[in-house]
C-alpha cells in the first residue's frame, strides 16, 4: 500500500476519531474554565490524572462504568484544587497549572508502583466492550465516548449561548467586575465552571486509558498542552476547538499509521502536532477572536 | 537591590512545613513509617559523603535551569522550556566537545563546548521569544511544545543526523580539555559522586546573574518591567525588545546546565541525560525567588529530594519526590500570596497613617 | 460597593443591610455609574437580564418575555433599543440608555446616575434628561451626580451641594413665575467653588508667576483633535511661562497629555516642540513602578545614562543622581524603600523631582504636569509648586492641567480652559473663582453671544 492509500484508509480514520476524544474533551475543559476566566494549563495532568483513577477504579470494581465514573470525578476534583488555589487563594494560574502537572506526572507513577508495582504499565483493563463483531466504520462512529464527546460539546455550545449559568459564566469571563456589581457571584461562577471542565477533561482521559486498556506512564503525551493551542486557535469556542482537535488528532494518527511506510525517521513524524501548534499560533495572531476579556482578572 | 527579600522566606518556610506534612501522609498511605524513611533520606543524602556528593551533583543542573527560568520570572516571563533548552544545549555541548582537536587545552575547550551549549538553548528560546514579541502567542504554550520537539530534534540530530555513535544513542566523547574535573580530584572524601567542579559554576554563575539584576541595565531593566511594564513602557524603555532578550537569555543559562551533566558527568551527551532538570528549576525558582542564597539553598533542597528519592525507593516509590516538589511549589505561593496580601494590607494601613 | 465606616444607608424606610450590590438592587435601587457595568461583547438584551435572567426549563433563559419586558421598559422610557446589537456597536449615549433600562427592568424606584452626561453630546444630553424627566413623571426618584450647572439650571428640581466631602445644604429650586433661576445657580456655583470658605493652610497666593516671558515657543499644538475627546485644540507655551489648564476631569486631559508624550498622533492637526517631561496624572500606574526602590524610581527609563559599552551600570553616578533628585524632591532620603511605602503626596514629589531633573539636565525644554498635586497634602503641594516656579524660572515652559483653581492662580502666567474637548477660554490669572468656574462647568459668557458656549 502507497502512502497516500495509507492516510485515505479506515484506519487513519478510526484512529483519528478515537485520538480525537482525548484533545477534544481536554479543549473543551479549557474552554470552559477560560470562558470563565481562569486559565488552566494543568489540563494536561488532569487527562493523566483520570486516566489512572478510570483503570484503577475499572480494574478493581470490574466495571468500566464505574471507571468512568472515577475519571470523570477526579478531572472535576483535578479542576476544583485548581480553582480554589487561584479563584480563592489568588494564586498565579500557570504556576498552580505547573504544580498540579507535576504532582499528577509524580502521583500517578507513584500510585501506579503502590497500586501495581510496576512503574511503568498497569495491568490491562478491558476498557468499553462495544460493537462486538461490527465493521470498522460503525464501531468507530458509534463509540459511545466519540458519541458523548459530541454530545458533551453540543451541550457546552449549547449551555453556554442559550442558559443562565452560561450567560453569568461568559460575564465572569468578559468583565468579572461588571458581573460582580450586577450581582452575579464571580468566585462561585468560575469555581464552579473550572470543576466541570476538569469533570468533562477527565472524560477524555478516561477514553485515553480505555482506548490503549491499560495505563502507561506519561500516557497524556503532550496533548493537554495541545488542546490549550486548540483552545486559542479556535477563538474560546466549543465546537470550532473540536474542529481544531479534529485536526490534531489527525497529525497524530497520520504519526502512528504511517509509521512503517515511509522512509522519514519517526521523530520527524512525531514532531509534526508539536510544530502545527506552532504554527497555528502564528496564523491566529491576527485575527479578531481573542481571549475574553477578564482571562487572568480578579474583580475589583 | 537587597539579596533576600524579606517577604518569601516566610511563604518558603511555610511551603516546607506543608512539604513535610505531605511526605508524611504519603508515606503513611503507602505503608511505610515516615520517621524511618525520613532517617533514610538523611541516610542516604547528606548521612555519608558518597551521598552528599550526589546531591551536590543532583543539584547543579537545577542550579542552572533554576536560574534560568527565575531571569524570565523577573521579566513576568514564564519559560517552562527549560527542559528542551537543556537538551539541546547538551546535545551542542557533547557534539562540539568531541569534535575539537583532542589536544585542545582546557582554556579553550570547555569556553567553547559552553558557549555553544548556551548558544544552542539560546536559539531554542529564540522561537517562544519571536512568537511572543511578533505575534503575542503566550509563551507558555510555545516554550512547553519547543521542549516535545526537541525530544524529537535530539532523537533526530542522534538518529538520522549522524551524530550518535553507530548503534547507540550517545555521542563520542569529548576531548579531555572539554571536561570539567570532579569534585573527588578535591576532596577525596567525595569519592565515587558525580559532583564535578560544575556545581561550582553554578554557584557562582547564581551570584553573578542575581547582581546582574542590580549591575546591568539589562538585569534591571526587566525586573522594572515585570513589576509594572505600562510605567516602563511610557518612559519610553523598549518592552517588547527586552521580554524577548529575557527568554533568549534564559533559554541560553538553562542551556548551560549541560556543564554538570555532559561536561561533567558523563564525558559525553546520551539521550535523555539531565532530563527533569527543567521542570526541576520551575520549582527551584518559585522558592528561591530572586535571592543568590534561596536559589543554591532550593536547589540543594530538591538535589536531596531527588537523591533521597533514591534511597527510599526500596520501599516507597521515588516519585513521591515529584508529588512533593509540585505540592511544596502550590504551597509555596499559596503562603506568598496569603501573607502578601497580609502586608499590603498592613503597608496601606500604615500609609494612611502617614498622609494626614 | 464601599461599606461606610460609621453612620447607615436607609433604602426606602430601612436599613441597607447586607450591604451588597445584589441587595441594593432587591430593594429597587439602581445605579448608572460612570464606567458602565456592561460587558462589551454581550448585546444589549443579554446585558439587561444578566443577573436577573428570567428562565424557563433547564435553566434555558426565556429570551422571549426577556424581551418583552425590556420592550416594555424601552417603551415606558420613551426611547429606542437596539435589543440585539452589541454593547460595543452602541454609542455612548445608547450605553446609557441601556443602562438605565437595566436598573428598570429590575423594578428600580430610584435611580441614580453619576455623572451621566460627562461622555454625551449636546443632544444626547437633551434626550437624556428627558428620559429622566418622564420616569420622575412617573414616580422614579431621579438622582442626577454632576458638575455641570447648566443642566441644574435646566432640569433640578433639588439641588444638594457636597464639597470636600461633606454636604453643604439641600434647596428646593424655585421654578416659579418671577424667581431668579440664575442667581439660585449662581448662589450654587458659589458653594461648590468654595468662595467664602476659609481656605485651609497658607497658600502662595502672590502670582509672583509673572515671570519674564521668553518669545520661544518651546511646546505647541494647532488644531489638534482626537476621537470625540479633542476638537481643534491649540495653545502655545513660551519658555519661562506657566501656562494653565483648567478644567474638571474628563474634559480631554488625558487625551492632551497623550498627544503631548507623542503616545497619540492626533485625528488631524499637529504638535511642535521638541519632546516635554511629563508629569502623568495617574503616577501609581504610569508614573512609579510601586514595589521598586525610589532609587530605581527617580532615574525610571534613564538607565541608558549610566550604562557603559559593556552594559555595564556605573552604579556610583546612579546613585549620586538618585540621590540628588531624592533629596531635591523633598520624600525623604532613604533610597531603599520602595515607593509603595510612600504617602501619596511624597510619590508625586519623587515624580515631580525626576520631571524636572530631566528638565534642568536640558534634554527637555518643556514640562508637561498633569493634575500634579491630586491627592497631596498641602506642605508637599507647596513644595511642588516651588519646584515648578524654578523650572520656569530656568528658562523652560511649563503646561499644567489641573481642576484646582487655587494652584493654577498661584502659579499661572496665564489660564487656559478646557471644557468638552475644546479650549473655551484663555483667561488672566487674576480672574475671579466664580468666572473660571462658569466656564469650567460648561456655563456661558453671559456676555459673549450664544454659540460660543461651549
Amino acid at each position: 500500500m502507497s502512502a497516500l492509500d495509507v492516510i485515505l484508509s479506515g484506519t487513519m480514520l478510526a484512529q483519528t476519531a478515537r485520538m480525537t476524544i482525548p484533545y477534544g474533551c481536554a479543549a473543551l475543559g479549557g474552554v470552559l474554565s477560560e470562558r470563565s476566566g481562569v486559565v488552566n494549563i494543568a489540563l494536561e495532568g488532569t487527562l493523566l490524572a483520570s486516566a489512572l483513577a478510570a483503570v484503577a477504579a475499572s480494574h478493581a470494581s470490574g466495571s468500566a462504568l464505574v471507571g468512568i465514573a472515577a475519571g470523570v470525578t477526579c478531572g472535576a476534583a483535578v479542576g476544583l484544587v485548581h480553582a480554589l488555589l487561584v479563584v480563592r487563594g489568588r494564586v498565579d494560574a500557570i504556576v498552580s497549572g505547573i504544580a498540579l502537572n507535576l504532582v499528577a506526572a509524580g502521583g500517578t507513577r507513584f500510585l501506579l508502583r503502590a497500586l501495581y508495582g510496576s512503574s511503568s504499565n498497569s495491568p490491562r483493563i478491558q476498557g468499553l466492550r462495544f460493537g462486538e463483531g461490527w465493521g470498522l466504520l460503525a464501531r468507530t462512529l458509534l463509540d459511545p465516548f466519540l458519541l458523548t464527546t459530541l454530545a458533551v460539546v453540543g451541550a457546552s455550545a449549547w449551555m453556554l449561548a442559550r442558559t443562565r449559568f452560561g450567560l453569568r459564566l461568559r460575564a465572569c469571563g468578559e468583565d468579572p467586575s461588571a458581573a460582580q456589581a450586577v450581582g452575579v457571584h464571580v468566585v462561585g461562577m468560575r469555581t464552579a465552571a473550572v470543576a466541570l471542565g476538569g469533570a468533562v477533561t477527565g472524560l477524555g482521559g478516561t477514553a485515553l486509558a480505555y482506548d490503549l486498556h491499560q495505563f502507561q506512564a506519561g500516557m497524556s503525551g503532550g496533548r493537554g498542552f495541545i488542546a490549550l493551542a486548540a483552545v486559542i486557535v479556535s477563538g474560546w469556542r466549543p465546537w470550532p476547538a473540536a474542529a481544531a482537535c479534529l485536526a490534531f488528532a489527525a497529525l497524530d494518527a497520520l504519526q502512528i499509521v504511517l509509521q512503517n511506510q515511509t522512509k522519514l525517521p519517526s521523530q520527524v513524524l512525531a514532531m509534526l502536532p508539536f510544530v502545527a501548534t506552532l504554527v497555528a499560533l502564528v496564523l491566529v495572531s491576527k485575527r479578531r477572536g481573542g481571549p475574553p476579556a477578564g482571562l487572568g482578572k480578579h474583580p475589583a | 537591590m537587597k539579596l533576600t527579600s524579606s517577604r518569601s522566606l516566610p511563604a518558603a518556610v511555610a511551603g516546607l512545613a506543608v512539604g513535610w506534612l505531605a511526605f508524611c501522609v504519603l508515606v503513611w498511605l503507602y505503608g511505610a513509617s515516615p520517621r524511618a524513611m525520613a532517617g533514610l533520606v538523611l541516610e542516604g543524602t547528606w548521612g555519608t559523603s558518597y551521598g552528599a556528593g550526589q546531591v551536590l551533583f543532583k543539584a547543579t543542573p537545577l542550579l542552572f535551569t533554576g536560574i534560568a527560568v527565575d531571569l524570565a520570572l523577573r521579566a513576568g516571563l514564564f519559560n517552562i522550556g527549560a527542559e528542551g533548552q537543556l537538551a539541546v544545549g547538551s546535545l551542542a555541548a557533547g557534539v562540539i566537545g568531541a569534535h575539537l582537536p583532542s589536544g585542545t587545552p582546557a582554556l579553550v575547550a570547555l569556553p567553547l563546548a559552553l558557549a555553544g551549549a548556551m548558544a544552542a538553548g539560546a536559539l531554542w528560546a529564540l522561537v517562544p521569544a519571536l512568537l511572543k514579541g511578533r505575534f503575542g502567542a503566550h509563551e507558555v504554550i510555545s516554550t512547553i511544545m519547543m521542549n516535545r520537539i526537541a525530544d524529537s530534534a535530539v532523537g533526530l540530530a542522534l538518529g538520522a543526523g549522524g551524530l550518535a555513535l553507530t548503534g547507540t544513542v550517545r555521542t563520542a566523547d569529548v576531548v579531555p580539555g572539554a571536561r570539567v574535573a570532579r569534585l573527588d580530584t578535591w576532596l577525596p572524601s567525595l569519592k565515587g559522586s558525580a559532583a564535578s567542579f560544575a556545581l561550582l559554576f553554578g554557584i557562582a554563575g547564581t551570584f553573578l546573574v542575581t547582581e546582574s539584576y542590580r549591575r546591568t541595565r539589562f538585569g534591571r531593566e526587566i525586573g522594572l518591567i515585570g513589576q509594572n511594564a505600562r510605567a516602563m513602557a511610557a518612559e519610553k524603555v523598549p518592552v517588547r525588545a527586552r521580554l524577548e532578550q529575557a527568554l533568549v537569555v534564559s533559554g541560553a543559562i538553562a542551556g548551560a546546565a549541560s556543564l554538570g551533566t555532559v561536561l561533567g558527568y558523563k564525558g559525553y551527551f546520551e539521550e535523555g541525560l539531565g532530563a527533569g532538570a527543567g521542570f526541576g528549576g520551575l520549582a527551584v525558582a518559585i522558592l528561591g525567588r530572586g535571592s543568590a542564597v534561596g536559589l543554591v539553598f532550593a536547589a540543594l533542597l530538591f538535589g536531596t529530594l531527588q537523591q533521597g528519592g533514591l534511597a527510599v525507593n526500596a520501599f516507597v516509590p521515588k516519585e513521591l519526590m515529584d508529588v512533593l516538589t509540585g505540592v511544596v511549589v502550590c504551597a509555596v505561593a499559596l503562603a506568598d500570596e496569603a501573607i502578601g496580601r497580609h502586608s499590603a494590607m498592613a503597608r496601606r494601613t500604615a500609609a494612611e497613617t502617614v498622609v494626614s | 460597593m464601599v461599606v461606610p465606616d460609621t453612620g447607615r444607608v436607609e433604602a426606602f424606610g430601612s436599613r441597607l443591610a447586607p450591604h451588597t450590590p445584589r441587595e441594593a438592587i432587591r430593594r429597587g435601587v439602581g445605579m448608572v455609574l460612570q464606567h458602565f457595568a456592561l460587558v462589551p461583547v454581550f448585546t444589549a438584551l443579554e446585558n439587561i437580564v444578566l443577573g436577573a435572567e428570567p428562565v424557563s426549563a433547564l435553566g434555558v433563559i426565556d429570551l422571549a418575555s426577556a424581551r418583552r419586558k425590556a420592550e416594555a421598559v424601552a417603551k415606558e422610557l420613551g426611547v429606542d433599543l437596539p435589543l440585539d446589537a452589541t454593547v460595543e456597536s452602541l454609542g455612548v449615549g445608547d450605553r446609557q440608555r441601556l443602562e438605565i433600562a437595566r436598573a428598570l427592568f429590575r423594578d428600580a424606584k430610584l435611580l441614580i446616575l453619576d455623572e451621566p452626561t460627562a461622555v454625551l453630546t449636546k443632544g444626547e444630553v437633551l434626550a437624556l434628561y428627558a428620559t429622566l424627566r418622564r420616569l420622575a413623571d412617573a414616580g422614579t426618584g431621579v438622582v442626577v451626580v454632576t458638575h455641570k450647572m447648566d443642566e441644574v439650571r435646566a432640569h433640578a428640581d433639588f439641588v444638594t451641594v457636597m464639597r470636600r466631602g461633606e454636604v453643604l445644604f439641600t434647596r428646593e429650586m424655585d421654578r416659579s413665575a418671577g424667581a431668579d433661576v440664575d442667581a439660585q445657580v449662581d448662589e450654587v456655583t458659589a458653594a461648590i467653588m468654595g468662595a467664602g470658605a476659609a481656605k485651609p493652610g497658607t497658600r502662595d497666593d502672590k502670582p509672583e508667576a509673572a515671570t519674564e516671558k521668553g518669545r520661544e515657543v518651546v511646546l505647541s499644538l494647532s488644531r489638534v483633535s482626537v476621537g470625540r475627546a479633542l476638537s481643534d485644540v491649540s495653545l502655545e507655551v513660551h519658555a519661562g511661562e506657566i501656562v494653565g489648564v483648567a478644567g474638571v476631569e474628563g474634559n480631554g486631559q488625558r487625551e492632551l497629555v497623550a498627544v503631548l508624550a507623542r503616545e497619540v498622533h492626533p485625528d488631524s492637526g499637529e504638535v511642535t516642540g521638541a519632546s516635554a517631561a511629563i508629569i502623568r496624572e495617574d503616577r501609581q500606574v504610569e508614573g512609579l513602578v510601586l514595589d521598586a526602590t525610589l532609587r530605581d524610581n527617580a532615574v525610571l527609563g534613564e538607565l541608558g545614562t549610566f550604562t557603559n559599552k559593556v552594559g555595564l551600570l556605573d552604579l556610583g553616578a546612579l546613585e549620586a543622581e538618585a540621590a540628588t533628585r531624592i533629596a531635591r524632591s523633598g520624600a525623604g532620603a532613604d533610597l531603599d524603600r520602595t515607593a509603595r511605602s510612600l504617602s501619596g503626596g511624597n510619590q508625586q514629589k519623587v515624580v515631580v523631582a525626576r520631571a524636572l531633573a530631566r528638565v534642568g539636565a536640558k534634554r527637555a525644554r518643556a514640562l508637561v504636569a498633569a493634575q500634579p498635586t491630586r491627592g497631596v497634602d498641602i506642605g508637599a503641594s507647596h513644595d511642588i509648586h516651588a519646584r515648578l516656579r524654578e523650572a520656569a524660572a530656568g528658562g523652560a515652559g511649563v503646561l499644567i492641567l489641573s481642576a484646582d483653581l487655587d494652584e493654577l492662580r498661584a502659579l499661572c502666567n496665564r489660564v487656559l480652559v478646557l471644557a468638552r474637548g475644546r479650549i473655551v477660554a484663555d483667561l488672566p490669572p487674576t480672574t475671579s473663582d466664580e468666572e473660571l468656574g462658569r466656564r469650567m462647568l460648561g456655563v456661558a459668557d453671559p456676555n459673549a453671544r450664544p454659540e460660543a458656549a461651549s
